[in-house]
């Protein structure tokens, strides 16, 4: 009997802990932005009238570990306060950065909902988002207000899609050249970039730096090499037509990608030796920490890197901004990518969705363009900088290697979307044959056979 | 006598039986929606177009074509072929490598020796730690600007400068070296198991004469087998599922030289801007049909599930 009793209790033990396991709780489950949104509920009492829309970001680093992004919060606060008698403005920091709310992104597609606004960084959520109707397209509002055109710059041409559509612009974009040390330039007795005419003054310049013993550059299996790659593929009108069809490319059986890919063999990885070319990806940063130690002459980085040259052994007064040549003498070009951005959910009434077109125009607007250069976070898409007026604002050399940097990419004679934002995935596979080239197991051929492999796969 | 179909009715309605389902029921229920759900999710959207386009509705691919997503991993997935091989290769490396050293260690440290305790925890201590330390560990170990390697290979071979995860031939070996010879959980069980072997067999053989070799391979090894089985299917599923040292150490390059199926499945479905889930599905498939194949031949090959 007392067996039967303690089974029975038993039993009972799991069905209820089951039960309780499998029942919904009485309170609701509240998310980060869900209580954010209850504060600002609470403690004004108008604020309950009024329209809400919450704005979510990936600045969430201390001021002390990065202090662009307490730059980058204070402007979105002063957003939300200036127009705080109009509409609740909730400023919501993800902790996980652009990619952890990319991920939460495809979560809640899932299940149906979005943001009412986010920073997606150059995390691209807007084709899956797009596909599932769940985000509006700003091209009509773009289209409308001549100043918001010019405040997103590139990004207008960049992020339209085929079906005619703006699903997401920046207030910042990628600009990137490089950076040369010019006092290792001096002792190889090279042409220094500035003085560059065409790509055969890079390669003269290489093998002077080689013959001095000078390393000329760092590399790595991915984000540097890439540079290098798409920077020379704006040489020719043939090259950059190649290139600006990378994202529906059907075959990398073209001349200009061959010749681009041999001259990454030959005049760039083979030039250096194996312990100047790190693993790929993002998993070694030695190709920068080599640059600004002294140890090589030229980094293929984005405008942003200009903080680097603070304090640096090489000097930071031998750090100079630079951008590409190309094949048609004295002509430039760089690489300027505005990646995703800031991106609308498609559920929000009239009003919200007016809330939040306003804060994209804030933040493209010229006033926030220039604080963002003058502050050295990055370089702004606004076509209305004026980086000459700036130059003479800016204070510490830093941010006037900023402004220089930003001023070079803005006034490039060609202007080209980066490597990954071209070619999509197929990117990483590109990257993927670095290895291959340098050590000589692999050829030209051999990579773009590869690669017609992986669109092939892709399909 | 009575209707034979009603007494076994009856046999399964038992108090007992009852019993014995109600305990289970909610082990089965749990298993069911969190396990056989996603399992059966994962089976039959891999035969589905399933990707950004279509993000909230899998499109069938219907009778003629519900194979697609499997051909086209097996004919023109270079990655897939790449990750699949390399999965492979860890499995039998495992194998090879991994077993026959812990059961080496373990032997030895079973005969108590100086420090025996010493040497079996610093031995633990690899396993105890997670694997995404252990792949930032060898990530500096492996840096050509930073790591001891590259140093170390120049001694050797002065000027080689060699980068072990910039050339695909190295980096293969350089992403097994971070998993393979950590067999420190294993060497606690089978340790265990030769603990608990009745010391009046070891007297026995003794008294005939046994060496510690002998005893080694004629007591020890045969009551090892079954422990031996079951740390064989443990150290083969990890080489099958490896994902954590690849993703931190090589992220599957260079040159996909390192993808395994776990990172395939990773890189297609959420790791790529197209989010082929339907595709990353199939692969899973396989990746489950291999480890249950595994888990069937090493339990055969060790006679695990025999009682002696």
């Amino acid at each position: 009997m007392k067996k039967k009793l303690i089974s029975l209790f038993l039993c009972a033990s799991l069905a209820a802990s089951m039960l309780v396991g499998c029942g919904s709780t009485e309170e609701p489950v509240t998310t980060e932005v869900e209580e954010a949104t209850e504060e600002v509920a609470t403690t004004e009492e108008v604020a309950s009238e009024l329209p809400t829309i919450t704005f979510t970001h990936g600045y969430y680093h201390d001021e002390s570990e990065w202090p662009a992004a307490a730059e980058m919060r204070a402007i979105y606060q002063e957003f939300a306060d200036a127009h705080a008698d109009e509409f609740n403005f909730v400023v919501v920091a993800d902790e996980s950065g652009a990619e952890g709310i990319y991920n939460t992104a495809l979560n809640d597609l899932g299940a149906g909902s979005f943001y009412d606004i986010a920073d997606f960084g150059g995390w691209n959520i807007t084709p899956v988002a797009a596909a599932a109707g769940a985000i509006v397209d700003l091209k009509p509002y773009l289209d409308e207000d001549a100043a918001f055109k010019a405040g997103v710059g590139v990004c207008y041409d960049q992020n339209l899609t085929e079906d005619g559509a703006i699903y997401s612009v920046r207030e910042q974009i990628e600009g990137v050249g490089f950076w040369y040390n010019e006092a290792l330039f001096a002792q190889a007795g090279a042409k220094v970039p500035s003085e560059w005419s065409t790509w055969a003054d890079f390669d003269a310049a290489v093998d002077a730096l080689v013959a001095a013993g000078i390393t000329p550059f760092g590399l790595n299996a991915g984000w540097p090499t890439n540079i290098l790659l798409a920077g020379y593929s704006q040489r020719s009108e043939a090259s950059r037509a190649f290139y600006e069809g990378g994202a529906t490319v059907e075959s990398f059986d073209d001349e200009t990608f061959k010749a681009s890919m041999e001259f990454m063999q030959k005049n760039v990885l083979q030039k250096i030796d194996a312990a100047n070319f790190g693993p790929g990806g993002d998993s070694d940063e030695a190709y920068r920490s080599e640059f600004f130690a002294g140890n090589t002459a030229m980094l293929f980085n984005g405008v942003w890197d200009a903080g680097g040259s603070v304090g640096c052994e090489a000097g930071a007064e031998n750090i100079k901004p630079a951008v590409f040549p190309t094949d048609e003498a004295g002509k430039t070009a760089a690489l300027l990518s505005g990646g995703c951005g800031f991106v609308v959910g498609s559920h929000l009434d009239e009003a919200q969705t007016a809330a939040a077109i306003e804060f994209i125009k804030y933040m493209t607007s010229p006033e926030i363009a220039a604080r963002i250069i003058e502050k050295g976070i990055g370089m702004a898409p606004s076509t209305e900088v004026d980086y000459d007026a700036l130059a003479s604002v800016v204070t510490t050399d830093d941010a006037k290697l900023l402004v220089e940097a930003c001023r070079l990419c803005q006034n490039a004679d060609y202007q080209a979307l980066g490597l990954g934002n071209t070619f999509g995935d197929a990117e990483g596979e590109i990257q993927a044959k670095y290895a291959g080239l340098k050590d000589g197991s692999k050829t030209v051929e051999d990579v773009v056979a590869e690669l017609n492999d992986f669109l092939a796969a892709a399909e | 006598m009575g209707n034979p179909k009603k007494n076994s009715r009856n046999k399964l309605f038992t108090k007992k039986n009852g019993f014995i389902f109600a305990f289970l029921l909610p082990a089965v229920l749990v298993w069911a929606i969190i396990y056989a759900y996603p399992l059966f999710n994962i089976f039959f959207t891999s035969f589905t177009k399933w990707n950004y386009k279509n993000f909230l509705n899998p499109e069938f691919l219907g009778i003629s074509n519900i194979f697609d997503n499997y051909i086209k991993l097996f004919t023109v997935d270079r990655n897939f072929q790449m990750a699949f091989v390399n999965s492979m290769k860890w499995v039998v490396l495992t194998m090879c490598i991994q077993m026959p050293f812990t059961v080496i260690v373990a032997l030895v440290l079973s005969k108590k020796p100086l420090g025996w305790k010493f040497t079996r925890n610093v031995f633990i201590i690899p396993n105890i730690i997670s694997t995404a330390a252990i792949g930032l560990i060898f990530l500096n170990i492996y840096s050509p600007s930073r790591g001891i390697v590259t140093e170390i290979c120049n001694m050797i071979w002065p000027g080689s400068d060699i980068s072990v995860l910039a050339n695909p031939t190295y980096s293969f070996w350089g992403v097994t070296f971070a998993f393979i010879l950590f067999g420190g959980s294993s060497c606690l069980l089978l340790l265990t198991q030769i603990f608990s072997i009745d010391p009046a067999i070891y007297e026995a053989a003794r008294v005939d004469g046994a060496n510690e070799r002998q005893m080694d391979f004629l007591i020890r090894l045969p009551l090892m087998r079954p422990m031996i089985g079951t740390v064989s299917v443990m150290a083969a599923n990890y080489g099958l599922l490896l994902y954590n040292e690849i993703a931190l150490i090589s992220q599957g390059g260079p040159d996909n030289a390192t993808y395994s199926l776990s990172y395939y499945v990773y890189k297609t479905g959420l790791g790529s801007t197209k989010l082929n889930f339907a595709r990353a599905n199939a692969a899973g498939v396989i990746q489950i049909i291999l480890g249950l194949v595994l888990v069937g031949i090493i339990n055969k090959a060790f006679r695990t599930a025999e009682e002696d």
